[in-house]
């Protein structure tokens, strides 16, 4: 009786084919640093499709791992370290975080929410609410509860390999370096100690040593801080969607067309926004229908071109009902100023230009219809200028533009000139997808 | 080198859809067991599921059965779409159970057919005897969820009247089921399954004792099109 599930594909391509889009030199692996629409899910299917990659092809060449370094101690690192612990279970796996803490963007952090699939909103099974991942699963929540929940299931997974001396944890990481031609690593950290479901920081340990392989789940970086204006993280706590108790109205600058930006221009403007329920919100029990009717739209939209016009002309069809409940909901205690003039060479003119694919379908349909109901004034001068005129106090000018992550990945590295070509090809091919490439069931649990 | 494993490691079914299927699971399980609490019975539910465009079978939550009333480790496990009696349902969208044989010496020899026939290289004293696998269809004729039940008993769901009653809970299933998707509990909702390519292995039913049952109507969903209930905030 046949008990093996077969994908119609040959597996060992698949695994083969996933591993390059991976490799930035041999045996030094990057985990979705240099991609476009980056989430905590697409971090984690990178995750599980690189490990069992790596697993298939070491079964075929019958090849022995022992040491793996995950550099990166957030969800994208525990995963992969979770995996390779599940199917690796000779190896020993060593995790550096630069933290005091594992998953410190998240921690703490009540007032971002975390969907797995949101943002592939109106593809089917987006609004889905659980992760379904076989590794380090999760469901929607703040992302403190998802943080939570990540913790307390690495803890879980890892116990067993813990107890075999197969997973080493450094926290406090401040001194890290790669050498990509060696794969040797010197660090200077704190060994995490298991205390419960979460791990705190030990005796300091400074260590050099080579590793079979290293995979890389450092994220992204730390959000480029405009000089004038520095913003705090997006994942820091703050107020944007409480109502103000002076009776006031405030008004704000929101500079940037990213995610980070529109869902802090939405949490600015709607009433009671909640990024979990807006959907729901708008459509109402019609969602089925229009999330059929939109994901041509959708597909149009992920080839690049801005989907603007397409929004118009879709208006009449399918958004005014979304349209009639959003304009009942615009906040008045705030006035938003969104400034999209763009960084760089790349200087936008007109509203049109930002409904690129910087940012997800759902956040730029949200703006198209905060920008119907006039619930923000949109603005191309100059920075410097837009505040000039705002004279808001400092912490109302929020700046959202992302991380620059070739310098954050390129400084972990003595020898970063050896891996520059792989990272640029990398950043232009876009390959790492966020599809389930594993075959099911190959991951204990 | 790198430890090989079956690939029968389950992959997550929501807690809310294992919830769904476990009391109704029960019932029919305490139906069929009536007072025997040795009896060697195993009844569970699979669900079609699509991953990534394709469509498989996924055991929705773990066994019924007589040692532990509710072991999850079966929880999750996905098959091709024609694995065995349940893959059989599935794809000729019928019931099917163990036909009557007069003696447990004749369904034996057939069964030792059926297995080389099958390319089953198991042991047959360890085989099961009887076997159930009830579809559940979906508005437009698809396929939803197949109930499978085997026991070690000797003719077990030849019994007509059994067979009946449980056909009969199963629909009761339907109902209920229908009318949640009609008036659901806030904060639990099904998110549906595209249905996908189906995904199949080698045909492994056992082609001689197996037969369909075509007296009984195959229960059915009015509303329901598959099966994912998930707590969810909104």
């Amino acid at each position: 009786m046949t008990k093996r599930l077969k994908s119609e594909d040959d597996p060992l391509k698949r695994a083969s084919s996933v591993e390059t889009k991976f490799r930035i030199h041999k045996g030094v692996y990057l985990i979705g640093s240099l991609e476009r629409g980056v989430t905590v899910y697409g971090q984690q299917v990178r995750a599980h499709n690189l490990v069992w990659a790596l697993w298939e092809l070491d079964k075929k060449e019958a090849k022995e791992v022992v040491d793996v370094a995950v550099v990166g101690g957030g969800i994208a690192g525990l995963t992969a370290a979770a995996c390779t612990l599940g199917l690796f279970p000779n190896a020993k796996v060593a995790v550096f975080e630069r933290s005091w803490d594992l998953c410190p963007l998240q921690q703490g952090c009540d007032s971002r929410w975390l969907h797995p699939r949101i943002y592939g909103w109106p593809e089917p099974g987006s609004r889905a609410p659980s992760a379904s991942l076989p590794v380090l699963n999760w469901q929607e929540g703040r992302a403190s509860d998802v943080a939570d929940q990540i913790l307390r299931r690495f803890a879980k997974y890892s116990e067993p390999h813990r107890a075999k001396g197969n997973l080493r944890l450094y926290l406090g990481v401040d001194h890290l370096r790669i050498s990509a031609e060696k794969k040797d690593i010197e660090w200077i950290g704190r060994v995490g100690i298991p205390d419960g479901h979460f791990f705190r920081a030990g005796d300091a340990e400074g260590q050099s040593k080579k590793f079979d392989r290293i995979v890389l789940a450092m994220g992204f970086g730390m959000e480029a801080q405009h000089p004038d204006h520095p913003t705090p993280s997006y994942w820091r706590n703050e107020e944007y969607a409480q109502p103000a108790l002076d009776g006031m109205t405030h008004s704000y600058v929101v500079s940037g067309y990213g995610d980070g930006a529109l869902i802090d221009l939405c949490r600015l403007t709607i009433e009671r926004f909640r990024q979990d329920r807006i959907l729901d919100d708008l459509f109402g029990r019609d969602i089925e229908k229009t999330e059929a009717q939109l994901l041509p739209v959708c597909k149009e939209a992920r080839t690049g071109k801005s989907i603007f016009d397409v929004l118009v002309a879709t208006e009449s069809k399918l958004l005014t009902d979304a349209l009639r409940g959003l304009r009942g909901r615009i906040r008045k205690d705030t006035q938003a100023i969104l400034h999209l003039s763009g960084k760089g060479a790349k200087k936008n003119t007109a509203l049109p230009d930002v409904f690129g694919n910087t940012s997800s379908f759902m956040n730029r349909l949200l703006l198209y219809l905060l920008y119907r109901c006039g619930a923000f004034a949109p603005s191309f001068e100059p920075l410097d200028k837009v505040v000039r005129e705002h004279s808001g106090p400092p912490e109302s000018v929020i700046c959202r533009y992302g991380p620059d992550t070739m310098a954050h990945v390129k400084r972990a590295f003595v020898d970063a000139a050896n891996i520059q070509t792989a990272l640029d090809n990398l950043r232009t091919a876009q390959s790492q997808q966020m599809r389930r490439e594993w075959e099911p069931g190959c991951f204990p649990n | 080198m790198a430890s090989r494993n079956d690939l029968r490691n389950p992959e997550p079914v929501p807690p809310a859809s294992q919830l769904a299927v476990l009391p109704f699971l029960a019932a029919v399980e305490g139906f069929l067991r009536g007072p025997d609490p040795q009896m060697e019975l195993r009844v569970t539910l699979h669900r079609a599921m699509n991953r990534e465009g394709q469509e498989y079978l996924q055991q929705v939550c773990g066994y019924l059965g007589p040692e532990r009333k509710e072991d999850r480790s079966g929880s999750g496990r996905m098959f091709p779409v024609n694995f065995g009696i349940m893959g059989a349902a599935f794809e000729r969208s019928c019931i099917l159970r163990t036909r009557h044989y007069p003696t447990k010496d004749e369904l034996l020899a057939a069964l030792r057919e059926d297995m080389k026939r099958t390319g089953d290289t198991g042991d047959i004293s360890k085989r099961r005897l009887s076997w159930l696998a009830i579809p559940f269809l979906g508005p437009e004729e698809q396929p939803v969820l197949v109930l499978f039940a085997d026991t070690f008993e000797f003719d077990f769901f030849a019994n007509h009247e059994r067979t009946r009653a449980v056909v009969n809970m199963c629909w009761g299933f339907c109902r209920l089921i229908d009318a949640l998707e009609e008036d659901p509990f806030p904060n639990l909702r099904n998110f549906a399954f595209q249905a996908g390519k189906k995904v199949k292995g080698v045909d492994t039913v056992y082609p001689t004792i197996q037969e369909e049952v075509r007296e009984f109507p195959v229960p059915r969903f009015q509303r329901l099109r598959s099966f994912n209930y998930e707590a969810s905030v909104s």
